[in-house]
């Protein structure tokens, strides 16, 4: 039983981390809080949900999604966030508030405030382990994300353009007086966030089989605590943060029913991060 | 009419509430997205008291201001100690954790909330429609005069220099942590009362009506008018907060038109309306530029 | 005269960076106090662990016979110890007076009069038209600080630190960018403070400013201490010259000199 709970909540983990390490990722390059990368996420379920029930290939529709979204997120990067970067850190925070709020209004409008079904098994192998049974959905989560993980290190490590990201995420100006182009490694920056978050939504729509327009709302502000706990822009810690709170969460309140409120975890942990290692478990000082 | 007096009395205190953010943000330039979690400490604090422990609103205004100056302490002595994005998310995270405990605790009344709450009295008579409005007006004067008596004294100087630039202060001798304490725990306490005052207009609170979004449309209405300006506030919360209610008959698409509104504003506008180069200032004044 | 300042065996390291390793000297009152060195000899770090801002990874500090290491920087403007910064830090949307009134109020912040007492008194005005007018600046009184140029706001940060009526004063490259007529001007500054009763320790990057003014200097390298003594000792020090110049740059030094 304890099992079936930790491997659930790896599941759940691993969307929070599809999420989180795109928002680690833009908080590194731009130093901005894009509360909005939720709204993207949201975006990303419906517009996989409606390509999927348009030609009944889920993995078309998982790309799909994913290009929209990443060039839906470097349209908000350019246009909103770009200009505000001179202004004090809350007006781009309020700008994406802004912008979460009128897509999630957007979707309400067009697609109904109601919730809406995938009905669909991956096509992954069911495994059956001690007695234990792992479904499609869940292998096909574990080795999506697996596999989103392993391209992601791959890219930042061994390419010269992940090294140029890397760069410029640590000092932006440094890295364009080396010849790196800042404007275009923000907006691949901003591409493969967003596009990942599409896929989280994807990914999040098939497993717990619903989608609505308020799904952006908690991994939003959850998302936020946990780049903080694993270190503002720290792409592998936000990774780490994610699966542990995605266990904690299964694990403390669905299996041993600890009595506390189940989305407040993630910031009573951040809270107590805080206290003991002011720039969180992976963070880089200043 | 007694439409438009209940928005007014909404817009009212939304105002109250959003001066003692002016305090924090505005004045010390502390960031604060978890403004609505002490609104709602001070309703439910003076909902509690009034409800069942029997207190008339009177009586229990000195204890909810008490009550959100203590727990304002609480929370900015750890907050406070973390800076810009930092600071933003950890006021973040104390919205959603007070709203939580309203939420899961029993004593609160779970998601239904509390009610019951009884119209306040004043020298015998209930206060309703207009007579609460005029209430509501005058703990906004006192607020407003609250917050010019601030910045005219050395802690408001203080402040100010602080959120200028907080290491060339602290070398003037200005205690960074000592002051930003003092506007947060002033900020907390004018909410509490902004909250003393929703709960007795509802008659009925719930957790949500203190949720982040709250704390976001505070911090809007703050920026929009014009930060750690004396009006600023009071224009913000008339703009923004009477725009859902003028966009009624739009009925669906209101949420989406404030947010598009608040999205153009901060693009465009960032300083406020009232705020340093804006638009409105440029037209009804002649500003000296001197230079060199 | 007596010790006002006692640096000893101070050093500082930031992870792995060894900033500032083992430096002392004593400064007497009424100096003008020279810390000079070539760039990223720690200097500016010695300013911060003495100002508060930093905290010595060991040493000591002493000021007037107390121990002033580990205090914070606010704590120290009562002391006595005022300072000015590299990089400018005026508070942009005061007005230039406003700036020095924000100094003014250092006796007021620590007590309960700081809830009390208002700042825009005309006394409290007077005081800052007194301090403009030591800067030279008192033109610019109701000016928007961000609107000054640079050589401006280093004497607004000069009247700022003055507001404290320190005992000491740290010049943190004060001279850098300015022309020469206001090089002038603020060496005759320097040179009235010190009429005053202000010591003063100074960091200088220009040579011919830092031995007009400095009645000893202390020179770093490397975070190291590397020589001390009146500016003529100094400039005919050979490590120093070093230093500086690197190996051979003596003769280049004999004939400048």
């Amino acid at each position: 039983m304890l099992i079936e709970q930790i491997l659930n909540g790896l599941a759940t983990g691993s969307t929070y981390a599809l999420i989180a390490l795109g928002l680690a990722l833009v908080y590194g390059i731009l130093g901005i809080l894009h509360v909005a990368h939720a709204g993207v996420y949201m975006v990303g379920a419906y517009i996989g949900i409606g390509i999927y029930s348009l030609t009944g290939n889920i993995f078309l529709a998982m790309i799909a999604s994913m290009v929209f979204c990443g060039f839906l997120g470097v349209a908000i990067e350019r246009y909103i966030y770009f200009p505000l970067l001179k202004f004090p850190p809350y007006v781009p925070l309020i700008s994406s508030i802004a912008i979460f709020t009128g897509m999630e209004e957007l979707i309400r409008l067009i697609a109904g405030p109601t919730v809406q079904t995938y009905s669909l098994t991956l096509p992954f192998p069911t495994l059956k382990i001690k007695g234990m049974v792992i479904s499609s959905n869940l292998m096909g989560i574990y080795i999506i994300t697996a596999l989103v993980f392993f391209l992601l290190w791959y890219f930042s490590t061994q390419t010269e353009t992940g090294l140029a990201m890397r760069a410029t995420s640590q000092d932006m100006a440094v890295a364009s007086s080396l010849g790196i182009n800042s404007q275009r490694i923000i907006d691949l920056s901003f591409f493969i966030s967003s596009a990942i978050a599409a896929l989280a939504g994807v990914l999040v729509g098939i497993y717990y089989n619903t989608v609505s327009p308020g799904m952006g709302a908690v991994p939003a502000y959850k998302a936020l605590a946990l780049i903080v706990v694993g270190g503002l822009g720290s792409v592998p810690g936000a990774v780490i943060a994610s699966l542990a709170l995605g266990i904690a969460e299964t694990v403390l309140i669905g299996f041993a029913h600890v009595p506390l409120p189940r989305d407040a975890l993630a910031f009573i942990a951040m809270i107590v991060v805080l206290m003991w290692k002011p720039q969180g478990l992976f963070g880089r000082k200043g | 009419m007694s439409y438009v007096i209940t928005v007014a009395i909404f817009i009212s205190i939304y105002a109250i509430v959003a001066y003692g953010l002016n305090i924090i943000v505005g004045y010390a330039g502390q960031i604060s997205l978890g403004h609505a979690a002490f609104f709602g400490i001070g309703a439910y604090s003076a909902a509690l008291l009034t409800t069942k422990a029997g207190l008339t609103f009177w009586g229990a205004l000195p204890i909810v201001i008490l009550i959100s100056a203590i727990i304002g302490i609480l929370c900015g002595l750890p907050s406070l100690r973390v800076k810009n994005d930092f600071l933003a998310i950890t006021t973040i995270g104390i919205n959603f954790i007070v709203e939580a405990i309203f939420l899961y605790i029993p004593f609160f009344g779970g998601a239904l909330g509390l009610g019951g709450i009884p119209r306040v009295v004043f020298w015998g008579t209930k206060l309703k429609g207009g007579n609460y409005l005029a209430l509501c007006l005058c703990v906004l004067l006192l607020v407003v005069l609250i917050n010019r008596w601030f910045a005219k004294r050395w802690m408001g100087l203080a402040c100010i220099a602080l959120r200028e630039d907080e290491t060339a202060a602290s070398s003037m001798g200005i205690s960074p942590m000592r002051f930003k304490l003092i506007a947060f725990v002033m900020g907390t306490a004018i909410a509490g009362v902004g909250g003393a005052l929703y709960a007795h207009q509802m008659h009925f609170i719930a957790p949500s009506d203190f949720g982040f979004t709250v704390s976001v449309m505070l911090l809007s209405f703050v920026v929009l008018g014009g930060m750690g300006t004396l009006w600023g506030p009071l224009l913000g919360a008339l703009i923004l907060g009477s725009l859902p209610e003028l966009a009624r008959p739009l009925a669906n698409y209101r949420m989406l038109l404030y947010s598009a509104l608040l999205l153009l504003m901060i693009r465009f506008q960032p300083q406020g309306l009232l705020g340093k180069n804006s638009f409105l200032l440029s037209i009804f004044s002649r500003k000296e530029r001197g230079n060199g | 005269m007596s010790i006002l300042l006692s640096v000893k065996n101070l050093s500082k390291n930031f992870g792995g960076l060894q900033a500032v390793n083992n430096v002392s000297f004593n400064l007497k009152t009424g100096d003008i106090f020279g810390l000079l060195g070539p760039n990223g000899a720690g200097k500016t770090t010695c300013f911060n662990m003495i100002s508060g801002i930093y905290k010595p990874s060991q040493g000591s500090i002493h000021f007037n016979g107390n121990r002033i290491d580990g205090c914070s920087p606010h704590e120290i403007a009562h002391m006595g110890i005022g300072r000015t910064f590299q990089i400018v830090k005026p508070f942009s949307h005061l007005s230039v007076i406003e700036n020095i009134m924000v100094a003014l109020g250092v006796k007021y912040y620590p007590s309960s009069k700081a809830i009390t007492h208002r700042w825009q008194t005309s006394d409290i005005q007077d005081q800052a038209m007194n301090i403009l007018r030591k800067v030279g600046l008192e033109h610019y009184a109701h000016r928007l600080s961000e609107t000054l140029p640079l050589g401006d706001l280093r004497r607004l940060e000069i009247g700022r630190a003055l507001a404290l009526q320190p005992k000491l004063l740290l010049l943190d490259e004060s001279f850098s960018g300015l022309r020469q007529e206001q090089i002038t001007k603020m060496e005759d500054l320097v040179f009235s403070l010190t009429e005053q009763g202000v010591s003063i320790l100074l960091i200088e990057h220009n040579m011919k400013v830092a031995m007009k003014l400095c009645n000893r200097i202390v020179v770093l390298n490397q975070g190291a201490w590397l020589a001390e003594g009146s500016p003529e000792e100094i400039t005919s020090n050979p490590d120093v010259i070093e230093a500086y110049l690197g190996k051979g740059g003596q003769k280049d030094a004999a004939q400048h000199q």
